[in-house]
Order: structure tokens, then C-alpha cells, then sequence
């Protein structure tokens, strides 16, 4: 068998046998074909990578300014609270237009205690404020908590001693009594629990259910229509 | 080392000509193959036509790889065992490889040693071709590219034992054609 072997490989590893005349062209016309078919990037004057380049450097960009376009939109419309450090500890401001409301609030509240009281005192110079916007009311009775001390400044005292301290408005914060300034303020200010609670009841009564006041008419039990009583002179 | 020197170029010359897409160069490369490739195409296939298929297709894969050829071993060494791999996928996907009882692949009885020496090489050529394809390319790979059967089994993704029945049947029959051929010739030169 090895010899067999061996003598059919001696055999066939010395023929050699010529291809058919025009094999050349046949292999030379493919050779062609399949180099048109496949140009080189190398030769060409804008190699694929940089348009693949190009192309996404282009999406980045866009998508980048498409992102900051949105972000500053919905930071402008949308900043209900930014974000403030006061003393290492993070507070969130309320907005400006709500940081009005408890100042509305406070006076108003010292307007109706002020009439229930009845009082003719100098705080009663600061009381005619009235409220600009009901809607602004009607928010600020939903967020003052009914526990809070309500600082309410004595601005007659103020004027009338010619301070020349500032006039300190505190800064309130509405969402938390836990953040409340430690400072406090330099003028004389007339604290809201000194008036008796029941007043504080009445007047909390009244503005929790703050809306416009309803009237209801009730027809008369008597549809008779007087004139009242007519006092003739004599 | 020493260079092959083919119509006045080394073979580096021709190999660095053939890189750069030179169709010069790439003639020379086909002249100087071509006849040992084309005999090697002629064992794998089973007819001159689809030996002219194979030569087309492997002489394609060696211009456009060539650039890879890192000169480990000889050029000529690389050439055709691309030639022979592209015969192997030719024949791979039609050919269907079962393992052989011993029986069948036992060695030809009447076989003998010297009727080779009365054929030429053209007419073993002409026999191995009537060989099927599955036993001509293990017949090939084994006898004269020199691949053992585990190999044989990894190119044509068939086992090693269906390689080695592949083979014994193979040489059988070759043995057998072989006896009949000088038999034929014996009978016509006397009669």
C-alpha cells in the first residue's frame, strides 16, 4: 500500500499540465472586474471614515443644542423653587410670586383681627392693604399653617421713633417652620400670638374658607312688601 | 534562501509587483504556476472544465490575498494550498461523506505493484478523475498533499474514521481501475 501511495504522489507531483490558451484573459478580465467593483479608499479624495465622521459630528452638535435649547426653556417656564444655601443647609426659595403671598396674608389677617379687636392702635396704619388678587389670597390661606407664630412688624412704632434701623420684613418660609431665620428682626414687631386665641380662631375661620362672599337670598316667609314702619313727624 | 528568478524578476519582485495591482507581474505569476496548479486543479475536479473553474477561482483568491502571504514557508507552498482549500469548498457542499464497513475497504486482491510503471501519468490522472468526489479529494489530500486523517476530517467536516474508510475505498478502487487499464492495454497490444 505505501508503495502504491508513494508512486501514484511521485507520479502526480511531477506532471504538470498547461492551462487552455486564454486562460489568462479569463482570470486578468475578472481580476478587472472585481477592482472597478471595489475602489480603493485610499485613492479616493473623501475617505468614508470622515464622511462617517462628518456626519456624526453633525448629530452631536445638533442634538447638543437641541438640548440646551430645551433645558433653558423649561428652566425659564418651569423654576417653581431654586435651589439656595443658607448656612450649609439647603433651602428651596419659593417662587417670587409666591413668596408675596404670606406678606398679603399676615395683613390681611391682622386686618381682621384689627376689626374684630376693634383696637385704634398704631398697627392699625398698616392694615389697609387690600388684597390685589383674590386668587393670591385664596393660595396663601391654603399654605399658612394655622400653628405658626405670625410676626406682624409694628410699622407706626417704627416711623414714629425715627429708627434708623432698617424695617425687616422676615423672611418666611412657607413650606417648613423648621427653616425659619434665626435672626430676628430688628425692628419692634408685635407678635400675632398675643392676641387671644379666640380672635385667632375667628379670623383663621374666616379666611380658610376664603371666597367670595355667597349670598344667599331667601324668599321672605311673608311676601307681603312693606315699607317699614313710617314714623310721621309731628 | 535562495531566490527564484522567473523572466528576469525574483520572486519577491513579482510578489511586490502583484501587491501593487500590477497586471505585468500578475501574468508572471500565472506563468510561473500555472502548468503545477493546473495539474493540481485536474486531480480535484472531475472533468478539464471544472479544472479550469478551479484554476480561474484560485488564481482570483492568491492576487487579491497576497498581501497577506507573511513568507513563513515557500510561495509556492502557499499558492497551492490555496488551490487545494478552494478545491475542498468546491466539492465540500456537494459532497456527502459516509463511513465504509472494513469489508468493502479492504485492498484489491489482484492487484499488482508493477502495473503502474506501464501507465503514464496521464492516464492515473484520467483514473483518479473517475474517481467520485468524495473519495478523489480524501485520496488527494492524503496520498499527495500529505494531510493525515484528523485533518482531512477538520477540512471536509467529516470524521476521522469516515476518512480513513473514505481512503481504503478510494484505493481500491483505483487498484482495481489500475489492474483493468493494463489488462486493456496488455490485451490490445497482443491482440
Amino acid at each position: 500500500m505505501k508503495n502504491f501511495d508513494r508512486r501514484i504522489e511521485q507520479m502526480m507531483n511531477e506532471n504538470e499540465v498547461s492551462p487552455p490558451f486564454g486562460m489568462w484573459n479569463r482570470i486578468a478580465a475578472e481580476i478587472e472586474v472585481k477592482a472597478t467593483a471595489i475602489p480603493p479608499s485610499v485613492n479616493s479624495p473623501l475617505p468614508q471614515r470622515r464622511v462617517y465622521a462628518f456626519i456624526a459630528g453633525a448629530l452631536l452638535i445638533s442634538s447638543s443644542l437641541l438640548t440646551a435649547y430645551l433645558v433653558n426653556n423649561i428652566s425659564s417656564e418651569e423654576k417653581t423653587a431654586t435651589l439656595d444655601k443658607v448656612s450649609g443647609v439647603e433651602i428651596y426659595k419659593s417662587k417670587p410670586v409666591l413668596s408675596e403671598i404670606p406678606t398679603i396674608v399676615f395683613r390681611e389677617e391682622t386686618k381682621n383681627i384689627l376689626r374684630r379687636n376693634k383696637s385704634k392702635s398704631a398697627s392699625a396704619l398698616i392694615t389697609e392693604n387690600p388684597i390685589a388678587n383674590p386668587i393670591q389670597a385664596s393660595v396663601s390661606t391654603l399654605i399658612i399653617p394655622t400653628h405658626a407664630e405670625i410676626m406682624i412688624p409694628n410699622q407706626n412704632i417704627a416711623e414714629s421713633n425715627n429708627n434708623s434701623e432698617t424695617y425687616f420684613f422676615p423672611a418666611i418660609d412657607v413650606n417648613s417652620s423648621s427653616s425659619k431665620p434665626d435672626d430676628k428682626p430688628t425692628a419692634s414687631i408685635v407678635k400675632s400670638s398675643k392676641i387671644d386665641s379666640k380672635t385667632i380662631d375667628d379670623n383663621e375661620r374666616e379666611i380658610s374658607s376664603y371666597e367670595p362672599p355667597r349670598i344667599k337670598f331667601r324668599p321672605k316667609k311673608h311676601r307681603t312688601f312693606s315699607y317699614g314702619k313710617i314714623i310721621h313727624r309731628k | 534562501m535562495s531566490s527564484i528568478v522567473f523572466q528576469g524578476n525574483t520572486e519577491e519582485q513579482i510578489r511586490e509587483g502583484c501587491v501593487k495591482g500590477d497586471v505585468k507581474y500578475q501574468q508572471m505569476l500565472y506563468n510561473m504556476f500555472s502548468s503545477k496548479m493546473f495539474s493540481v486543479c485536474l486531480r480535484y475536479a472531475n472533468d478539464y472544465n471544472s479544472a479550469q473553474d478551479l484554476l480561474q477561482e484560485g488564481f482570483v483568491k492568491v492576487f487579491r490575498n497576497i498581501d497577506r502571504f507573511r513568507g513563513d514557508g515557500s510561495f509556492e507552498g502557499w499558492v497551492r494550498r490555496i488551490f487545494v482549500n478552494t478545491a475542498i469548498e468546491h466539492y465540500r457542499k456537494q459532497v456527502k461523506l459516509y463511513a465504509i464497513h472494513d469489508s468493502e475497504a479492504r485492498g484489491y486482491e489482484y492487484y499488482e505493484e508493477n502495473a503502474l510503471e506501464t501507465l503514464k501519468q496521464q492516464d492515473i490522472l484520467k483514473i483518479i478523475q473517475k474517481l467520485s468526489d468524495g473519495y478523489r479529494t480524501v485520496f488527494n489530500l492524503y496520498v499527495i498533499e500529505g494531510f493525515s486523517h484528523k485533518e482531512i476530517g477538520e477540512l471536509m467536516g467529516i470524521s476521522e474514521g469516515t476518512s480513513k474508510s473514505q481512503l481504503a475505498r478510494a484505493r481500491y478502487l483505483l487498484q482495481k481501475m489500475i489492474t483493468e487499464s493494463v489488462d486493456f492495454k496488455h490485451q490490445s497490444q497482443n491482440g
